[in-house]
């Protein structure tokens, strides 16, 4: 097993080398140099843009500026921003609340929405409930996210007029109580939160679904219910707890799931998020925001896939010797 | 089999666009003479067709408009599509009206027809969907083969790269490049082509492993095929069925992320209609553009939908094991 994990660990710094290559060189060889963005007012002599050229080390070979872009992220230096100068760093880290929020909120939610869901089906496999939810499901899994906040804005925002759905906060935010500034929170977060979760509700259940058919199918189970075992707890106590470890891989690979989905959906709602930032910087054309951002939410997918894979290997100790 | 009659109604009317909702008349007759503008838009949709047959010569013109020019008190008579308007039509008179008898989903910021709109915007989602995919596939086929046929070194090389890709969320890729590149169509096709081969690479090059050690291959080798050979002729055709589920189910995200590029304003820029900017002059005007919002929501889901019924339909095909279960 920690053979196991070093080998992975190991694999996944050459990987996270990887990503941060590849960034540099999509930010690099794209045409356009941001000396040349800055320096767009003709007044501008050619000697500016050289001093521009310099300071963001343009000059500079390739492999050189590579290195020394590095060796400053590794330290978490990644620049300042254009847009305002600031540490790219800083402006990150204060948008990381409003996005960490959402993703737990949304993996928590989702999974004590799909867990009943999918047992309830599976233990009454083509019954009438397996058959309602599975095409419900199915339905519901092809409607993008954009798509269902832009119908909820419309009904749930603007005709009822119920629920805000334009940023975390109200105007007048600091004057509440704690328990007014939480209920304010809870209903700017009601609309954008179902967007995010909707579609995982939909594929984990049938998810878990389709594992527990499997394990319902095995030996443990038959012999479970030859002894008289309650079929309730033939399926939660026997069954279930071994659909878990495919329900694990799953939410490591949601990291990625989330994270794109942000972009859009934080745009919509106006959401002060990672994905608004990244928009924003893309808009800007801020090219360290980006390049530091890209390489951070790679990173983070990296780790998910990381961490999920040990942990397999850790409920299924088979995989570490295969 | 919906999700086949779906798809087809689809590509139906993305393909007959032009006779469906246009200011040109689909056939007319006109000072005497008989002219199909509608019919030549429709053929100049083929490549290569309008160094063929081009456009009659006072229909070409902008300035142009048949509706007027048409007198049916002088004899002239025209067959004209359902929906009379064309995409980029503007009627400033008629801004963000609803739903009316001339204008079945109503008009947008500029008095353009909605459904005018819809039906042209269907055109770009098939073209983005299908172009994008043909690209993504492409390069996913050419380097999972690659990876699969040769084994040991190069696909370790190929495979480590390829997750590599793997962890960037899509989204943020392709925001990443088009921060340098003009929003287009173009420009969103090839983005979305160059990012979203790596599912397909890594379908093929396991479809590869697999066959590349059955006794047909071999057999090939015996014969004196060479490697280009076998690839492309022997092992290629027989892993394409498992690939095609996945290109399938790419283009319904293709279609999809083509549509939210557009409604953040890096996709297909107006006038140039597209499903996702419909859906933003939508969310730019809520309080009184609130009857563009489900058409295009309602096109996009019934787009996704139609694919996925597709590609799950081809997987229980493709894939017997699925069967039992």
């Amino acid at each position: 097993m920690l053979a196991y994990a070093l080998r992975r660990c190991l694999l996944a710094v050459g990987t996270l080398l990887g990503i941060t290559i590849v960034t540099f060189l999509i930010i690099s060889v794209a045409p356009g140099d941001p000396a040349a963005i800055h320096s767009e007012d003709p007044k501008l002599s050619a000697r500016v843009y050289e001093q521009l050229r310099k300071h963001f080390e343009l000059d500079r070979p390739l492999p050189e500026r590579y290195a020394r872009w590095l060796s400053r992220g590794v330290r978490g230096d990644f620049g300042v921003s254009f847009a305002d100068g600031r540490p790219v760093m800083g402006k990150i880290a204060e948008r990381i609340p409003a996005t960490a929020t959402l993703a737990i909120l949304s993996i928590l939610l989702g999974l004590t929405c799909a867990i009943p869901i999918g047992i309830g089906s599976a233990a009454n496999r083509n019954g009438w409930f397996d058959t309602t939810s599975g095409v419900s499901l199915y339905l519901l899994y092809s409607v993008p996210s954009y798509v269902a906040g832009m119908v909820l804005i419309h009904l749930v925002g603007v005709k009822l007029d119920l629920l805000p759905f334009r940023g975390m906060t109200s105007d007048g935010f600091d004057s509440l109580s704690l328990i007014g500034k939480a209920f304010d929170i809870a209903k700017h977060l009601a609309l954008i939160l179902f967007c995010y979760t909707f579609h995982s509700v939909a594929y984990d259940s049938r998810f878990i679904r389709q594992n527990l058919l499997e394990v319902l199918r095995q030996d443990f189970v038959r012999t479970a219910r030859a002894k008289g075992v309650r079929e309730a707890r033939v399926v939660w106590r026997h069954a279930f707890p071994n659909t878990m470890i495919p329900v694990l891989t799953r939410l490591g690979l949601l990291v990625p799931a989330i994270l794109s989905g942000s972009v859009i959906l934080e745009v919509m709602f106006s959401w002060p998020g990672i994905g608004r930032l990244y928009f924003d910087a893309v808009l800007m054309r801020d090219y360290p925001l980006v390049m530091a951002e890209t390489v951070l939410t790679a990173a983070l997918v990296l780790l998910g896939t990381l961490l999920a894979d040990l942990a397999y290997a850790w409920a299924d100790p088979r995989i570490a010797y295969a | 089999m919906v999700g086949l009659a779906l798809l087809i109604a689809l590509l139906a009317v993305a393909f007959f666009a032009p006779i469906l909702a246009s200011e040109q008349p689909i056939l007319c007759r006109y000072k005497g003479r008989l002219y199909a503008p509608g019919l030549v838009q429709v053929l100049h949709r083929i490549p290569g067709s309008p160094w063929l047959v081009s456009m009659p010569k006072p229909f070409r013109f902008p300035s142009f408009s048949p509706r007027r020019e048409i007198r049916p008190e002088e004899g002239d008579w025209a067959l004209w599509p359902p929906v009379r308007f064309g995409p980029n039509e503007v009627d400033l008179d008629l801004r963000l009206r609803g739903r009316s008898p001339g204008h079945w989903l109503g008009t947008d910021e500029v008095g353009r027809d909605v459904l005018a709109r819809m039906i042209h915007g269907a055109a770009v989602s098939m073209q983005v969907g299908f172009i994008s995919m043909g690209i993504a596939a492409l390069i996913g086929l050419a380097v999972g083969a690659l990876a699969g046929y040769a084994g040991g070194r190069t696909d370790q090389i190929i495979s480590r790269f390829i997750e590599i890709v793997m962890c960037f969320p899509t989204f943020f890729l392709i925001l990443a490049i088009l921060v340098w590149l003009k929003p287009s169509i173009y420009n969103v096709m090839i983005v979305i082509g160059i990012t979203s081969w790596t599912s397909i690479a890594r379908y093929t090059r396991g479809e590869f492993l697999r066959l590349r050690t059955l006794d047909y291959a071999l057999a090939a080798r015996a014969l004196g095929a060479g490697p280009a050979r076998i690839i492309v002729r022997h092992i290629l055709p027989n892993s394409l069925a498992p690939v095609l589920v996945v290109v399938t189910f790419g283009i319904a995200s293709a279609i999809l992320t083509e549509s939210a590029l557009s409604w953040l304003g890096f996709g297909v820029m107006p006038p140039q209609p597209s499903w996702g900017n419909i859906l933003r002059s939508a969310y730019d005007n809520l309080r009184t553009g609130g009857h563009m919002i489900y058409p295009p929501c309602i096109a996009i889901f019934f787009g996704v939908l139609c694919f996925n019924l597709v590609s799950d339909a081809l997987r229980d095909v493709t894939d017997p094991r699925l069967h039992e279960g």
